[in-house]
């Protein structure tokens, strides 16, 4: 299975390399053209299937291939590894987790001072990630240094598996699983000028989508991400249903309740007429969806629409439970009718503009 | 005088009121509204918080009728207006001021119709108690707080919510998504004006006003009125990649905190303030000059603003593909981002008379 | 040495914070006219020298189109220091605000110029500390606990000195032991220093790339790094590198993983650089055994190399730093040896650069007609052996 495959491949925020081999891959047997930029973005055009005298309307669909991780800055005289985080982690689920590094897929653990030997009120305290080392097992520096350099990637070792009610675990799945939407629409044929672009760096500033964006120069954009999905955390669906939920309680997304539509995040208000398209096909082609709860995180829409004199732009997510952790959660029936949605809906995007 | 006599109408110099026909907002004895006032009056209940600018936008636009050669709503929703110069040699210069104000978004409605919300722009939590916010189709809500554990000086967004006098959720008249501004009534108090969005409804007034007043310079001039401003500039720079101006001066509010323990060097009625540096930029030395030697020459009051408290449209503008010159004008307001943004007149005329003589400057 | 210490004390010496760079403007585009063949301003005042390929003295091509069709090579250094900027005068003493980042505790006391009407000689003062309480002594300064004198009546000072105008640091270079020396902005001098260095040793040879070597405005006092990403934007470069400075180990930051002064510039890696540049300064300085030290950043290298990147269609980016202790103050440290290292690698670098090192910068690129013919042309091949056989 792709996603599998996807979720499982290995590129933190600036080195993409092994996920972008896989996705040009499985793009040359689909779309007409593609160049890599020197952000390392994958821009692809499959042309439109009828092309009349008018030139053909564009749409950019955009996904991140860059998953968040560790990059290794230094190797201590005793062969530990000093890492920084790259994009956002939370510092408390570093402890006991193991990783893989650089191309060769070297394993290593984040070990924490074992309890019996911890204080009471260590116990209470995060240890912040600079404080934490990443144990090769190596002797010591010397002994490091013949398998790992400093600049080397790492990501979590999580392997990705189904599991559940048609639900997938794996790592990454923050944006492998838009990633794999991506791929599957380059299979269509559509009546507009389609460039899916696989971008990079999206974790740390939406870097990729910016210089991408300013080479396509689209009509429109559709960003294609995974979503925070925070439903687990409410005590109990019967507390959410209650009066007065403080706003902490109240769902981002829902997992199973389809794919959620963006009407604002931090960094977008969502074009009206594209968000307005979407939810429409969903309604006439009978497919579930849910709005993501506005003013919440941001994606690569954030940039796109602000390139050159602007770019309408919408954000289609399937809600993933863990985000930015070694194990997010989706519903693979959220994926689904996320594909049958965004194939549905991007035909209908020139006629949404011209409204 | 007998009893009668003195139970007949009152001192000759207090008005007589007539309960039946009065109208609150026209008791005050003063004289009706100047026309400008009227337009600011106008441009301040417009209804646009960022991302929902319409109502307003529609109302500028009709304000430049006749006044622009071409109008146009580019694919942000900022409104582009072009007068043609006469002169060869032409400049293209660009002016910019906000269309949008801060306001909530409702992101989520309970069981029994509270709807909670979020921030759109600077917003303080603190003056959204007791204050009304009104969304585009006339619904009106009331911020209220949760009052049960919380000690009362801390005040965030995640323990307000917005009351809209419904009985139940499906009774609501607005949506998940529904953006909503504050309310202030416009008031003209002598040469004191103030209301909600008044700083940004201004500087849109000031850019109206300098057309109306100047029939023809020797350069191509845009009007620009920037859509998103205040959730981080967002429309600006696309305005200025489009358009490739050579000069751009923006007009936007700046504050002015000239009351007890305030905290800048910033007063209302002394002028328009020339900006150095802002929170994103440091303004182009060619502009600050062109402003600084505009203003002297024409012996107009001005204030510098050198501290870097918040951005503005500038910084995208200035950064558009190759760079453009770009300089900024500060409308001293006073409670800026509050429902009761006050500005002075004064400064509203000199900024006025400082952008003609920098747009009737035949060499910039 | 000694021509790079005087080069060095007139540049760091000259007064430019940033939005206010004209005299070191002055100063550079004097030095680009003896060493490129054209020399421009950007709208906000970078200035771009252009060396063209091939040594040839072109007549004065466009910014953008390449008399000679060279790749194009773009190498920056930032011209800006911190400084301050006068908001009021009260009382005859001067208030101020920061241009740039400054940590206020580094300000008690210092000498300055007051660039008003007159270039006047102040001092930043603060209470002597035979009136201070212990209390007051253990409470760090803040910028509005700050004020300078220039040593006149109030009267005297308005007619001098407006809001708006700017405040500099008012040091000499220092030497200080084994060819090292502290001052005010070398951050970022010393790498414009390097950049003319890098221009000196260019004169008689002939690079294969157009050399576009700029002095940028306002890297200090800009979130969006305008000044290099405006010039980038202008040139679109096959290929920009940045030179700025970095944190060495000092005192009160004895971290080991900190580069050293003295041991020679740092080459950046990471996302904000593109690999096959850090591959190639890398291997220049092996290959020439200049002395280097590797960075490593995960992120923002928050120079003017961040910006550059994503510029227009997006720039295959470097970086090479110059270990600086104490940066942002008036005594900022570091080692010469380091400046000329610095411009021998640029220089190194930059006549190693031929054709084919352009097109490894450009991705890997694919088209379905192309690899149709591709496959054809290898059916063919393979039935012609056949037919062979």
């Amino acid at each position: 299975m792709l996603l599998e495959k996807l979720s499982n491949a290995r590129g933190v925020s600036g080195d993409e390399s092994a996920v972008r081999a896989l996705i040009a891959a499985h793009l040359q047997k689909h779309v007409d053209e593609y160049r890599v930029d020197a952000l390392g973005n994958i821009l692809a055009v499959k042309r439109a299937s009828k092309r009349g005298a008018r030139a053909p309307f564009r749409i950019l669909v955009a996904a991140h291939m860059d998953e968040v991780g560790f990059l290794i800055t230094h190797i201590d005289r005793d062969g530990l590894l000093r890492f920084e985080k790259i994009g956002g982690i939370d510092d408390r689920i570093l402890p006991a987790q193991t990783v893989l590094i650089g191309a060769q897929a070297v394993p290593g653990v984040i070990g924490l001072k074992p309890r019996h030997l911890s204080t009471e009120s260590e116990r209470k305290q995060v240890v912040a990630a600079d404080a934490l080392r990443i144990d090769l097992g190596a002797s010591g520096r010397a002994d490091a240094q013949r398998v790992i350099t400093p600049g080397a990637y790492a990501t979590f070792a999580t392997q990705f598996s189904t599991f559940g009610d048609n639900c997938a675990r794996g790592k990454a799945l923050d944006d492998r699983a838009g990633c794999a939407l991506l791929c599957e629409l380059v299979r269509e044929n559509f009546p507009f000028d389609l460039y899916a672009v696989f971008t990079t760096q999206e974790e740390i500033g939406l870097r990729g989508a910016r210089v991408a964006g300013h080479a396509v120069a689209p009509n429109a954009a559709l960003v294609l991400e995974a979503t925070i999905c925070d439903d687990a955390s409410i005590r109990s669906r019967a507390r959410a249903a209650q009066s007065f939920p403080p706003r902490a309680q109240a769902p981002i997304t829902q997992l199973g309740a389809g794919p959620a539509l963006t009407l604002a995040d931090r960094r977008l208000l969502a074009h009206k007429g594209l968000t307005r398209a979407i939810a429409e096909t969903a309604r006439a082609e009978k497919i579930p969806f849910q709005y993501k709860q506005p003013l919440v995180g941001s994606t690569d829409a954030g940039i796109l629409h602000r390139v050159r004199g602007g770019v309408p732009s919408a954000v289609l997510s399937v809600p993933a439970r863990y985000i930015h952790s070694p194990a997010a959660v989706i519903s693979l029936d959220d994926f689904q009718n996320a594909l049958k949605l965004a194939r549905a809906a991007l035909p209908k995007f020139a006629d949404a503009l011209d409204a | 005088m007998t009893r009668k006599e003195t139970q007949r109408a009152p001192a000759a110099h207090f008005p007589t009121f007539d309960l039946a026909s009065a109208s609150l907002s026209d008791a005050a004895p003063s004289a009706a509204l100047t026309p400008f006032q009227a337009l600011l009056k106008r441009l301040s209940a417009a209804y646009g918080p960022s991302g929902s600018e319409d109502p307003v936008r529609e109302l500028v636009r009709a304000e430049l009728k006749g006044l622009a050669d071409q109008i146009r709503t580019d694919a942000f929703g900022n409104l582009i207006a072009l007068r043609k110069g006469a002169g060869s040699g032409r400049k293209k210069i660009m002016l910019a001021a906000p269309l949008d104000e801060i306001g909530v978004m409702v992101t989520f409605i309970d069981a029994r119709g509270f709807a909670r919300f979020d921030l759109l722009g600077a917003v303080n939590p603190l003056t959204l108690l007791g204050a009304r916010a009104q969304f585009e189709n006339g619904a009106i809500g009331i911020f209220g707080r949760e009052t049960r554990g919380a000690p009362r000086a801390e005040i965030e967004t995640d323990a307000l919510f917005l009351d809209l006098g419904a009985a139940a959720a499906d009774a609501l008249p607005v949506q998940v998504g529904a953006a909503a501004c504050l309310t202030g009534e416009f008031r003209a108090a002598d040469n004191f004006l103030y209301g909600k969005a008044l700083g940004g409804r201004a500087s849109c007034a000031v850019l109206l006003e300098t057309w109306r007043r100047l029939k023809r310079v020797a350069h191509d001039v845009y009007c620009v009125f920037t859509v998103q401003s205040a959730v981080g500039a967002r429309g600006a720079g696309a305005a200025a990649f489009a358009l490739q101006p050579d000069v751009a001066f923006v007009v936007a509010p700046a504050s002015a905190q000239d009351f007890p323990g305030g905290n800048s060097n910033l007063a209302l009625g002394q002028g328009p303030a020339i900006v150095i540096q802002d929170q994103d930029m440091v303004a182009s030395a060619a502009a600050r000059q062109i402003l600084l030697q505009t203003a002297r020459r024409a012996a107009l009051p001005y204030q510098i603003q050198a501290r870097a408290t918040h951005g503005g449209d500038g910084a995208p503008i200035q950064a558009a593909r190759e760079g453009i010159v770009t300089g900024a004008l500060g409308l001293p307001v006073r409670y800026l981002h509050t429902p009761s943004e006050m500005a002075h007149a004064s400064d509203i005329e000199n900024t006025i008379e400082l952008l003609c003589g920098v747009l009737s400057n035949k060499t910039l | 040495m000694a021509t790079l210490t005087d080069s060095l004390v007139k540049f760091a010496g000259a007064h430019g914070a940033s939005g206010y760079e004209d005299t070191v403007r002055a100063l550079i585009i004097r030095e680009f006219q003896k060493l490129t063949d054209t020399v421009d301003i950007t709208p906000l005042g970078s200035v771009i020298g252009v060396k063209r390929a091939g040594g040839t003295r072109a007549r004065r091509p466009s910014r953008r189109a390449s008399a000679t069709n060279a790749p194009r090579l773009l190498v920056e250094a930032h011209m800006d220091e911190i400084g301050l900027v006068v908001t009021e005068i009260r009382d005859g003493f001067i208030r101020f605000e920061e241009i740039g980042y400054w940590d206020p505790r580094v300000l008690p006391s210092q000498n300055v110029w007051v660039h008003g009407r007159k270039t006047l000689p102040g001092v930043i003062g603060s209470r002597p500390p035979h009136v201070l309480t212990a209390k007051e002594r253990k409470h760090a300064l803040t910028l509005d606990d700050l004020f300078i004198d220039v040593g006149m009546t109030d009267a005297r000072a308005r007619e001098l000195v407006s809001p708006g105008d700017m405040i500099t640091l008012d040091r000499a270079v220092i030497p200080l032991q084994n060819e090292m020396c502290a001052g005010k902005a070398f951050d970022n001098r010393a790498s414009v220093v390097a950049l003319l260095e890098f221009l000196k040793q260019l004169q008689n040879s002939a690079p294969a790339w157009d050399i576009y070597a700029v002095a940028n405005v306002n890297e200090e006092d800009s979130p969006f790094y305008v000044g290099a990403q405006t010039a980038a934007y202008a040139i679109q470069p096959q290929l920009a590198l940045c030179l700025d400075v970095t944190h060495a180990q000092q005192a009160g930051l004895n971290d080991e993983a900190l580069p050293q002064t003295g041991q020679g510039p740092c080459i950046a890696r990471g996302a904000n650089i593109h690999p096959v540049v850090f591959e190639k300064l890398r291997q220049t300085a092996q290959r020439h055994a200049l002395s280097h030290q590797i960075t490593v950043y995960g992120g923002n290298t928050e120079t003017n190399a961040w910006m550059m990147q994503t510029t227009g269609n997006g720039i295959p980016t470097g970086l090479v730093e110059i270990p600086l202790r104490y940066m942002h103050s008036a005594v900022e440290t570091l080692a010469l040896s380091d400046i000329q290292g610095a411009a021998q690698l640029l220089s190194a670098f930059a006549m190693n650069l031929n054709a084919a090192d352009a097109r490894a910068l450009q991705g890997e690129t694919f088209t379905r007609k192309a690899a149709r013919q591709k496959r054809g042309a290898r059916k063919n091949a393979a039935r012609r052996t056949q037919r062979q056989r």
